[in-house]
């Protein structure tokens, strides 16, 4: 047994796609702050609704937690040879990155509720 | 000219553990290979071990590391070595005494790409043909000698010897998933969708550098991530 569950070309795949995702919105974001920096909280709220900004960000936590998860997983599939120690790791990977996610997403959910 | 080595010993039947010793050679000629300097050496001290046979680079039986860098003896000139050239088995692999490793694990991965030709197909009463550019296309791929350099100077592969294939035989899959011959290209790419067989690797291109064929294991295998997004899509 190696690791159960786990696959090789769809993660691949996933992570070059959420590198490209990143890597276009932080141009994005950078050019906003470069342009129009938003000073203010309201500000800032006013450009979060606007649902462009509000369906991009949201996808960019998605790919970041994504993109995340499959380096890790790498790292620990890399280095980390025992088995019973390499799930319980991934298990408290993907806990982490879900709580963070949650967190992220309560952000842009209240953002979008006042 | 004189010449130092530190040469890596290890007999397990004699020795609670390896040791490096200290070798002198007098009177090195400036065209001479590793392998005539070990082959003197082992004149001076025949209890010295190490596998060779043709001398020219082609039977691959002679890889070891040569200054923290794989290759072959018989084809690495000591006119460009630093001193003292020091001479140890091929990484990760098990030592059976000094210089000869257990490649018993790698001849299992080239075993398990089953580097052969697949023919679904009843076989013609001729044999069968390619066009000279499917021909091309096994150039960079066949040439593979199995000498071990590739896969035991690869991070990768030390980390998961017994998970990861190595670039050797990932190149020899390549060679068969490349060949217009073949009929097993599906399978052979479902065999090779799992975390760890291919996708261990990480274009370090370790195998590049050391490759004594001047082969791209590397490029070999980015050619079988593309097939198998293609065959996705």
């Amino acid at each position: 047994m190696s690791s159960p569950g786990l696959q090789g070309l769809r993660p691949w795949i996933i992570q070059r796609i959420s590198a490209v995702y990143i890597g276009l919105f932080v141009i994005y974001f950078a050019s906003v702050l470069l342009t129009s920096l938003p000073l203010s909280a309201g500000e800032w709220r006013l450009w979060m609704t606007w649902p462009v900004n509000t369906i991009s960000t949201g996808l960019f936590i998605i790919a970041l937690l994504w993109h995340c998860w499959i380096g890790i997983r790498d790292v620990v599939l890399d280095y980390v040879p025992n088995v019973v120690v390499r799930m319980m790791l991934l298990t408290l990977v993907v806990c982490v990155l879900f709580g963070s996610g949650l967190w992220m997403m309560k952000a842009l959910i209240l953002v979008l509720a006042q | 000219m004189t010449m130092r080595f530190r040469i890596y010993r290890y007999n397990p039947e004699a020795d609670q553990k390896p040791y490096m010793q200290d070798y002198e050679l007098q009177d090195v000629g400036g065209d001479m290979m590793l392998l005539d300097a070990l082959l003197i050496l082992k004149e001076q001290d025949p209890t010295l071990t190490f596998r060779r046979s043709c001398r020219e680079g082609v039977c691959g039986s002679d890889g070891m590391n040569i200054n923290g860098t794989n290759g072959l003896a018989c084809i690495t000139p000591l006119s460009g070595l630093k001193q003292p050239v020091e001479v140890r088995p091929m990484p990760r692999l098990p030592v059976i005494r000094d210089l000869i490793v257990d490649m018993d694990q790698f001849y299992k991965q080239y075993r398990d790409v089953k580097p052969f030709l697949t023919v679904k197909d009843p076989l013609p009463e001729a044999e069968l043909q390619q066009t000279p550019k499917q021909r091309d296309r096994l150039d960079g791929l066949y040439e593979c000698i199995l000498c071990g350099c590739c896969s035991t100077q690869c991070p990768s592969f030390w980390w998961n010897p017994d998970k990861f294939l190595g670039p050797a035989a990932l190149l020899q899959a390549a060679r068969f998933l490349c060949d217009s011959r073949d009929q097993a290209t599906q399978e052979r790419l479902e065999a090779l969708d799992d975390p760890f067989k291919l996708f261990r690797c990480h274009t370090i291109m370790n195998c590049v550098d050391v490759c004594p064929k001047g082969l791209n294991p590397t490029k070999a295998i980015g050619e079988i991530k593309k097939m198998m997004v293609k065959k996705s899509l």
